[in-house]
Formats: C-alpha cells, sequence, structure tokens
C-alpha cells in the first residue's frame, strides 16, 4: 500500500509543520470569540438569554446560539483563512520545490495537507463546543441559573451537531483548497473566499441558492435538530462531499500539471480530465437537489408515542366539517399505532388526545408517526412519516409573507382601484403565490406531494376568487349601481382552479365558508330561514357529500331546538332524506334519541366539573336541591344576553333548595376562569372535565340551553325556554314548590 | 542497484522550450559518470537551472529521455529521490520553523532517524544557529541549510545549483571540502552547477559546458585544458607595457599587453617561466607580478560570449 505509507509520512510532517505557523492562535481566537462574548453578557445583565425554559434543554440552547454567527459568516472565512496558511507556507519558501524532490507520491502530499485542514477546522468546532459549554458553566456556576443544573449536557446531540458541521464546510474547504494551492499569492483566494461566503450571506437571507457551498454550513446552524426524517446528514450537507471531491479533483490535476492549460487542454484528451468529473458533479448535484416527494407507505397507518405523566386510553382522528370519527386509536402504555384498510381520503383531519387538538394532512397509504408531549405546561405534537412537508405547510405556511401587505391593501382599499387595477394584482398576488406553492420544500428538501399541491391550490384561488367576486363586487356595486363588472379575462384562470363542487375540500373551513357564500348568493337563499333554505338546497343540488355539508347544521339545528318529540320525528321524515350520508344521518337521528331518553323523569346523566375554587363537582352533590343549569361558553356570544338576565333571577330568587348553576363547556380554563370570575356569586360557576360526554348524554347541539333537575336526579325540562322568555319563569314556578313567594 | 555500465546521470536530447518558441535547453546529452564531481558550467541564462530541473523532474518533459543510474527518471519518480538529494535555484525553506524542525520535515518524509539532524548541522555550520528560525537567517545561512536538506538523506546523487550562492570567501573554500570530501570518502556522486570557472576547476574532477542551451564541452578536466588548446599562459604584471613594448615585441612576439601594465605570452611549462622571469630581470625590467593561468578563462569566455 504504497499510496498509504506515502499519506502516513507526508501528514507527519504536515503536522510538524503547523508549529509556529500562528494556526493554533487562529484556531483559539475563532473558537473563543463568540463565547466570551456571549459569557460576558450573560454575567453581566440581569436579563438572560439563558433563562430555564423547561421544554428545552438550556445547554442545547447556549451552544446553539454560540454557533449562530459562526456558522454564517466566521467559519467560512476561517477555513478560508486557514488553508491559505497552510499554503502560503509552501509557495512562501519554496516548500513546493522542497516536497516535490522526497520520494513521496504526489496525491499522498495534495492530500495529506488538506487532510490537516479538515483535521483544523474539526479542531475548530470541538473547541468552539468546548468554549460554549465553559461559558455556560461559568454562567451557570455564578448566577446559579437553575437551567443548567435542571437539564443534562447532551452528548449525543453535540457529537451530531459538530460532525454535521464539519461535513457542511468540506464544500468550501475542497475550493478554497483548490484556488489557494495553483495561485500563489495571498489576495486573490482570499477574495474568493470572501465574496463566495458574502454572497452565501446574501442567499441566505433570501432563502434562495441553497446550493452555494458557502452556505452549507450556515444551514446546519439553522436547522441543528438536523433530517426530519432520521438521516445523519441533510441534503445539502451530501452536496458539500460532492463539491470538495470535484474540487479536489481538479486542484489536483491543476497542480500535477502546473499550468491550467496542460491540465486540461494540452494534449487535448486530457479535456476529459475537466469534464468527465464535471459531468459527474452535475448528475449528483441535480440528483441531490431535486426536492423528493415522499412516496407512500405499504400500509395506511398512525402511530406514536405520549410522553405524559397522565395514561391515556384512545385517540381519535375526526374528519372535518362534521367531525366524524374516521379512527379510533387505542393507546396502551403511552403509545400507540392502529393500521386500517378504510378508505381515508387525502386531506386535513383533526388528531384529538386528551388537550391536543391538531390539524394533519393524511390519508391512504400514508405513514404517520406522532410523538406527544403533555405536560400540563406546554402541549406539543411532532410528527413525521409520509406528509413531512404537508404538515410543515400547514403549521408553518409559507415564509413568504412579502405578499402580506399588498393583500392588505387589496382587502381594505381594493375599492379604489378600477376593475382592470385590481384584477392585475389579483394576478400578480396569485400567480407570486401558486409558484412559491410549487416551489415549497422544507430544509430536508422534501416537496409535498401533488395532491397536497392541487388542494392548496385550490385553497389559495378561492381567497381571490372571494376578493374579487365578493368583496370587490360588492364595493363595485355601491359605487356604480348602474354598470355591470368585468373583470379582464385573465382571472379566469383563478376561477377554473377551483370548483364550487369539491368534496374534497371540505374539510377546509375557508372552503366551507366560501361555498356557503356562494350557494348563498347563487340561489338567493335566506340563511334566517332554515326550512326555507333547506329545501332550496335539496331542490337545486344533486346528493352529495357537498350538500350534506350544506343542510347538515341547519337540520341538527331544526332538530335540536325542537322540544317536542312527535315534532322532531316530523322533522326527520321530511327532512333527513336530504343527507345522502348514512353516518351523517345517524348523527342527526342520534342527537333525536338523546333528546328523547331526556324526557320528564327520567335519570340525569351524571356529570364531573370543577368550580373556580378546585371543587370537584357531580350529579350527586346537587342531591336534594333543584338545579337550574345554563349551559354556556365563553365563545358563545349568543349566550351572553341571556346569562346576564339568568343571573339576575339568581338573585333575585335566593332559596337554599335551588342551586342555579352555570356549566361551561370551554376547553380553556383560563379563560374559564376569567369570564366566569367576574360573575355574579349567586351561580355557581362550574367547567365541565368532559365536554364531549356532557354534550353527547344531554344532547347539547346549540346553546345557551338551560336544564331544569329535580332533587332527586331526574330531569324535569332538558330543554327550558330561555331566561328572556317569560315562560322561563313560569315554568320555573310550576315545577318549584314555593318558588313564587321567594 | 547500478547497472555496471550506467550513468549517474544520463541525458539523450534534452529540450525545453518556454512558450514563445525559444529553445532553453536545446539537445542536450548530459553523460555524468558514477563517482565523479561534474561541473556544469555556463554564463547566466544558459539553461543550467533549467536542465537541472528537468533532471529533478520539476518540469514536465514529454519525452523519456533522463536516466538515473540507468533507470528511467519518468517512470520512477518519486521513488528515484530514494537516493537522490537535491539543493536548486534559492533553497526550499520552512520560514516559520527552525533549522531542525526543517531538517525534520525531510526525516518524516523520509522515514530517517532523527538524530541525523543535528549530525548534518554540524557538517554544514548551523549546529548553533539551530534553534533559529529560518526567516531569520542570513542569506549564507539560508543556503547552509539548504546544502544540509540535500545531505540530510545520505543520497548517493547529490545535484546542486549554484551551492556556494551567497556565501563569503571563506564558506566558498568550506563547501569546495565538503563536496571533494564526499566525493572521496563516501564515494558520492555530485552533479553541481556554477557560473564561477575557477570554482569549478578547483572542485570538479568533470566538466559540462552550456551556453544558450547548447552543450559547448563536456568531458573530464584534463580533456578540458587540452581542449582549451594553448596551454599554458602567463601573466607579467610591469610598472608601464608601454616603455617595454619593443623589448617584448623583440624577444617574445607571441606576448600581447594586456592592460597597461600587464603582458601576456604563452609558455610550454614551468621551465619556460623560469628563463623568462630570469631574463627579463636581467634586463631590468620592473617584474611586478607573475601569474600563470591555463588559458581556460579566456577559452571560456570566447567561448560563451557570442
Amino acid at each position: 500500500m504504497n499510496f498509504f505509507s506515502d499519506y502516513i509520512k507526508a501528514f507527519k510532517a504536515e503536522w510538524l509543520k503547523l508549529r509556529n505557523s500562528g494556526t493554533f492562535w487562529l484556531v483559539l481566537l475563532m473558537a473563543a470569540f463568540i463565547p466570551a462574548i456571549f459569557t460576558l453578557v450573560g454575567l453581566l445583565t440581569t436579563e438572560s438569554d439563558f433563562t430555564f425554559v423547561a421544554s428545552e434543554n438550556s445547554w442545547k440552547r447556549l451552544v446553539t446560539s454560540c454557533f449562530q454567527g459562526f456558522g454564517l459568516f466566521l467559519f467560512p472565512i476561517f477555513l478560508t483563512l486557514l488553508v491559505i496558511r497552510l499554503t502560503q507556507m509552501e509557495h512562501r519558501g519554496g516548500g513546493w520545490k522542497l516536497i516535490e524532490v522526497q520520494p513521496i507520491s504526489k496525491p499522498s502530499l495534495y492530500l495529506s495537507k488538506f487532510s490537516i485542514s479538515v483535521l483544523v477546522a474539526f479542531l475548530c468546532i470541538v473547541a468552539l463546543l468546548f468554549f460554549s459549554l465553559l461559558g455556560g458553566t461559568i454562567i451557570m456556576l455564578v448566577k446559579n441559573s437553575p437551567g443548567f443544573t435542571q437539564h443534562s449536557i447532551p452528548l449525543e446531540f453535540i457529537t451530531r451537531f459538530g460532525l454535521r458541521l464539519l461535513v457542511a464546510g468540506l464544500g468550501v474547504l475542497g475550493i478554497q483548497y483548490l484556488f489557494s494551492v495553483v495561485i500563489s499569492g495571498f489576495l486573490f483566494p482570499f477574495s474568493i473566499g470572501l465574496v463566495g461566503t458574502i454572497a452565501g450571506s446574501i442567499f441566505f437571507a433570501m432563502r434562495k441558492v441553497l446550493w452555494w457551498p458557502y452556505m452549507a454550513p450556515g444551514l446546519t446552524v439553522l436547522n441543528p435538530d438536523g433530517s426530519s426524517a432520521g438521516n445523519f446528514l441533510m441534503y445539502y450537507e451530501w452536496l458539500s462531499i460532492a463539491w470538495m471531491v470535484t474540487a479536489l479533483w481538479l486542484g489536483y490535476q491543476w497542480y500535477v500539471r502546473k499550468t491550467f492549460k496542460r491540465a486540461f487542454f494540452k494534449p487535448i484528451p486530457r479535456i476529459l480530465y475537466m469534464l468527465v468529473p464535471l459531468g459527474l458533479f452535475v448528475a449528483v448535484f441535480l440528483y441531490i437537489n431535486k426536492p423528493i416527494q415522499l412516496p407512500s407507505h405499504s400500509r395506511t397507518v398512525i402511530a406514536g408515542t405520549v410522553e405524559s405523566k397522565d395514561k391515556f386510553q384512545t385517540a381519535y382522528l375526526f374528519a372535518e366539517p362534521l367531525m366524524d370519527t374516521v379512527l379510533e386509536i387505542p393507546i396502551t402504555d403511552n403509545r400507540f399505532s392502529a393500521s386500517t384498510e378504510k378508505n381515508i381520503p387525502a386531506g386535513v383531519y383533526s388528531f384529538r388526545l386528551g388537550a391536543i387538538n391538531q390539524k394533519i394532512f393524511f390519508g391512504n397509504k400514508d405513514s404517520l408517526f406522532l410523538k406527544v408531549k403533555i405536560d400540563g405546561i406546554s402541549n406539543r405534537l411532532t410528527s413525521s412519516g409520509t406528509r413531512i412537508p404537508e404538515n410543515e405547510y400547514l403549521r408553518n405556511g409559507t415564509d413568504n409573507n412579502d405578499n402580506g401587505s399588498d393583500k392588505y391593501r387589496l382587502e381594505h382599499y381594493g375599492s379604489e382601484m378600477t376593475p382592470k387595477a385590481f384584477a392585475a394584482e389579483v394576478m400578480r398576488l396569485w400567480n407570486d403565490e401558486v409558484d412559491n406553492l410549487d416551489n415549497y420544500k422544507t430544509a430536508d428538501n422534501f416537496k409535498p406531494n401533488n395532491d397536497f399541491i392541487a388542494l392548496q391550490k385550490k385553497l389559495l384561488s378561492l381567497y381571490y376568487i372571494k376578493l374579487l367576486d365578493g368583496k370587490y363586487a360588492q364595493w363595485f356595486k355601491v359605487y356604480h349601481p348602474t354598470e355591470t363588472l368585468e373583470f379582464p379575462k385573465s382571472v379566469d384562470a383563478i376561477r377554473n382552479a377551483v370548483s364550487y363542487n369539491d368534496s374534497t375540500l371540505l374539510s377546509y373551513s375557508m372552503y366551507r365558508d366560501n361555498i356557503a357564500d356562494y350557494y348563498q348568493q347563487k340561489y338567493k337563499l335566506n340563511p334566517s330561514n332554515d326550512t326555507a333554505y333547506i329545501s332550496k338546497v335539496a331542490t337545486v343540488l344533486p346528493a352529495s357529500t357537498l350538500r350534506d355539508y350544506l343542510v347538515y347544521n341547519k337540520i341538527k339545528g331544526l332538530v335540536g331546538r325542537t322540544r317536542d318529540s312527535a315534532s322532531r320525528e316530523m322533522l326527520i321524515e321530511k327532512y333527513l332524506p336530504v343527507i345522502s350520508q348514512q353516518k351523517t344521518q345517524q348523527q342527526i337521528l342520534a342527537l333525536h334519541y338523546t333528546l328523547n331518553s331526556l324526557t320528564r323523569g327520567s335519570a340525569a346523566p351524571d356529570f364531573t366539573t370543577t368550580a373556580l375554587n378546585k371543587d370537584s363537582f357531580s350529579l350527586k352533590n346537587f342531591k336534594g336541591r333543584y338545579v337550574v343549569i345554563d349551559v354556556w361558553a365563553t365563545w358563545c356570544r349568543t349566550c351572553t344576553g341571556q346569562s346576564a338576565i339568568f343571573e339576575k333571577i339568581a338573585e333575585q330568587y335566593t332559596s337554599p333548595s335551588v342551586a342555579f348553576v352555570a356549566l361551561s363547556i370551554d376547553d380553556s380554563r383560563w379563560e374559564w376562569q376569567n369570564e366566569a370570575s367576574q360573575r355574579s356569586m349567586r351561580v355557581l360557576h362550574l367547567r365541565s372535565n368532559n365536554k364531549d360526554q356532557f354534550s353527547r348524554s344531554y344532547g347539547v347541539d346549540y346553546m345557551p340551553r338551560y336544564i331544569l333537575l329535580d332533587p332527586d336526579g331526574k330531569i324535569l325540562n332538558a330543554q327550558m325556554p330561555e331566561p328572556g322568555n317569560p315562560a322561563f319563569i313560569e315554568l320555573l314556578k310550576r315545577e318549584i314548590p314555593g318558588f313564587t313567594s321567594l | 542497484m547500478n547497472q555496471t555500465n550506467a550513468h549517474a546521470i544520463e541525458t539523450s536530447e534534452l529540450n525545453y522550450m518556454f512558450r514563445h518558441g525559444r529553445k532553453v535547453v536545446n539537445n542536450v546529452s548530459l553523460k555524468v559518470p558514477v563517482g565523479s564531481i561534474f561541473g556544469f558550467l555556463g554564463p547566466n541564462g544558459a539553461g543550467k537551472t533549467t536542465t537541472i530541473r528537468l533532471l529533478t523532474g520539476m518540469l514536465e518533459n514529454d519525452r523519456d529521455n533522463i536516466t538515473i543510474y540507468g533507470k528511467s527518471l519518468k517512470k520512477n519518480l518519486p521513488g528515484i529521490f530514494e537516493g537522490i538529494g537535491s539543493l536548486i535555484e534559492t533553497p526550499s525553506l520552512y520560514l516559520h520553523l527552525n533549522a531542525r524542525d526543517n531538517l525534520k520535515v525531510i526525516t518524516r518524509l523520509r522515514k530517517m532517524d532523527e538524530k541525523k539532524v543535528d549530525e548534518v548541522l554540524q557538517v554544514v555550520g548551523l549546529y548553533n544557529d539551530r534553534k533559529r528560525k529560518a526567516k531569520e537567517y542570513s542569506l549564507g545561512m539560508k543556503q547552509r541549510l539548504g546544502l544540509a536538506m540535500a545531505l540530510l538523506p545520505d543520497p548517493s546523487l547529490l545535484i546542486l545549483d549554484e551551492p556556494a550562492n551567497g556565501l563569503d570567501p571563506a564558506g566558498i573554500i568550506e563547501i569546495r571540502e565538503l563536496l571533494k570530501r564526499l566525493n572521496k570518502d563516501h564515494g558520492k556522486t555530485i552533479f553541481v552547477s556554477s557560473h564561477l570557472l575557477n570554482e569549478v576547476e578547483k572542485t570538479c574532477t568533470h566538466v559540462g559546458i552550456i551556453h544558450k542551451g547548447v552543450m559547448q564541452f563536456q568531458g573530464t578536466m584534463a580533456d578540458l585544458q587540452e581542449s582549451a588548446g594553448h596551454g599554458k599562459l602567463v601573466t607579467i604584471k610591469v610598472d608601464d607595457t608601454a616603455r617595454w613594448k619593443n623589448l617584448f615585441t623583440e624577444k617574445y612576439p607571441q606576448a600581447t599587453a594586456l592592460l597597461s601594465n600587464e603582458f601576456v605570452l604563452p609558455v610550454e611549462n614551468s621551465d619556460d617561466i623560469t628563463n623568462i622571469t630570469r631574463e627579463l630581470v636581467m634586463q631590468g625590467v620592473p617584474v611586478r607580478g607573475v601569474r600563470t593561468n591555463e588559458g581556460l578563462e579566456e577559452w571560456f569566455i570566447k567561448m560563451t560570449s557570442n
């Protein structure tokens, strides 16, 4: 192994040459600079950047902060200077001459010097890590910050991060080595490094040209956790290796043949020495840089883990808008894995587990892995699997908020523009957003699948159609009542992108609102007349999930508000057939049966609640008293007026035998507390511990809802008239003996 | 392994051309015998350094026409350097390292015992300055260090380009003695280039003269002297040549007046010199100095001036 032994000899010689070269001082300076500043700032200021954040390891935050400016700017500059120093010692003293008359092969000489530069770069990273941790320890000891003592140093993260950063820098090293070896001056290679780094910073800010080699370390620092798909290296880190290999090869040919011409053009066939590697590089580059669309899984699976002190039994996957259960996922030992043969069309669903309610994109042959963390302070859900880019897009939207102000202008001041100008601006923004959508990719170079892109494109188009046909049309009618509005033909491109009869879009609230508006306008439906509305829709639209959606809430509302069982039956008979899906029909029937079961005299379903003072209340706490319940929630605006009247009644009719209860079905304890603590003390404010169960068992389909129970826990009236209605007091007087005299 | 009849260095019609047509090395065929001190002589710009760079593989040579101890240079790079030590143009040094470390670089590249470093530093007279950085060295010290680096691996062939460059007279003599010792006591073949005829005369066993890229002469020192043709010349220093011109023209018609106070005339042997001197003294000529030369210088200048 001649090359290997030559290489070892040359490497040892290179290591010796580092003596007195200033290299180690350079490393020390680069590595200690930022941590020193951070430590000083951390010690001298009271407000520290490293305050305790329970959910994130403080050491990790410290390390990533120290690497921020380093990755993007200092590190590439350091690598440039390092390589120049290493090659200058040969250029200046005639070192190349010396080593080239030794019995050592040229490849060994060339590569050993490069290896030294990689080694020193690695030492710099290690030193920076060391100084960061040292700084953190100093701050911890001096200021007694709880963050550092409560968390342990994440060795695995640090190792991975450091290695990734080194790999990310290999591209810069290779390119700078190429230029520094063949050019003997200092200025030219340094200028290349400087320009390359600055260009990298500019591209970084614009989030464009992500394949620029000088930018790779900056990207690594931006994504300290690495690949969301679990790969050790991210795609641009692999690209960095490709840059390095190509640059080293070209540099070696140039070095060994002394001049560029002799290296690649003299004799002519030598052009292959340049074209073939370049060709290979371009192929590798295109392959790595091409956005990846994740392939489907073999089955449809949702799996995951729950990190929490509580034990959970089931998680659910709900389909909007009607919230039917798509999947019921049993949880054992806080782990779950459910696979199904059911047909789940790709779309946005709601994943519910405990207090977590998250929208995820999911469908057939998708594999989704969820890591859920519920610790009472912050609940988090991270997902991975076949729909990584889609879910990331849903969580973050596009970074591109440049259009935000333009959109605002259109929404609020569009009336000042002519139809042509308005349409032109709409087209421009629409095209821009569609472009961004088509080009969206995650840090890992993942691109959403085409079904998602098509879906999002439709929603996008919907927004702009609403601007054109909704807002602008309204303004136009006001300012030009006699003219007809005509937009240029170009806007048809947007119109054609989405149809109003697309049931796949029903899971999106924006679409739902839009089509409701659209059909209302189109068929001149009167939203306040439920029966007319339902009938009209039944006539003009064919049976479909879309039609179901339009009428479902209306029918459910009608049924829910009807107190008389026979009348409800009539309504059901008349309108239920309008709904095509049996499952949906079942939901309305279920409501009807629940209300049936809540007839006078039947046992009241139990409930568990918590009061403002944290005491627990259930049905048994009210034994011996009449209970008047006001079912409300902070987000129910129509409840406010009635609740106020309810309070007045409670204050007026004080009695130990009657309990006036306001039972909230709020999700948020804080919001409820804020609101409830300001209300009258005469009403006992309770919040349901399991609002879904309560709503189901009491058929709470609309609010406010008023319920009357007798002292034995039996229902007297599950659908009382509202307090504003005189019938309310009449009912109380009728049912509660001695009420009149209060 | 040496092939029995191989030369230490042999080139066959070596050519080299820089970019614009002028041949810097033109059909140079060298034959450096094993065990010789071969002086490669020529004025500045004659092509010496270029030839040496070709001999050490530092310039690209498309033809395979250089052999070292009978082995093709081109085919045996870089292993062939095991037996070669060289000093080319200005010494190649690491300015930020001291003499010892500079030499240690070579010991590491050649996997040698580090003890030899101090030995060779003694030989070149740098032992006392061994811990100082090379950038602090004078020109002469740098030259010595370069020489040390060539000598360090104890090679059988030394290729030295103007090794006495920058040295003071004492240093020049030291180097001369060192080279002769290395050749006589250790059997090393030394190929040394120079533009100083005197040095070459005093040091070398063989000579090759190059001018404008073309070899003008190649052979032993004795061959050289014969080729120089004129035999011995004696230079006699007087007070004023004009005063004695007539005498010389009469008695020694072959004498030429050189400068205002010197006559040069050819002689057959040393007895001639004695006779002439006696004769002149008896004639009353104020003989201020007598100098002999081989006529080599003149012949050399003539050869290398067109």
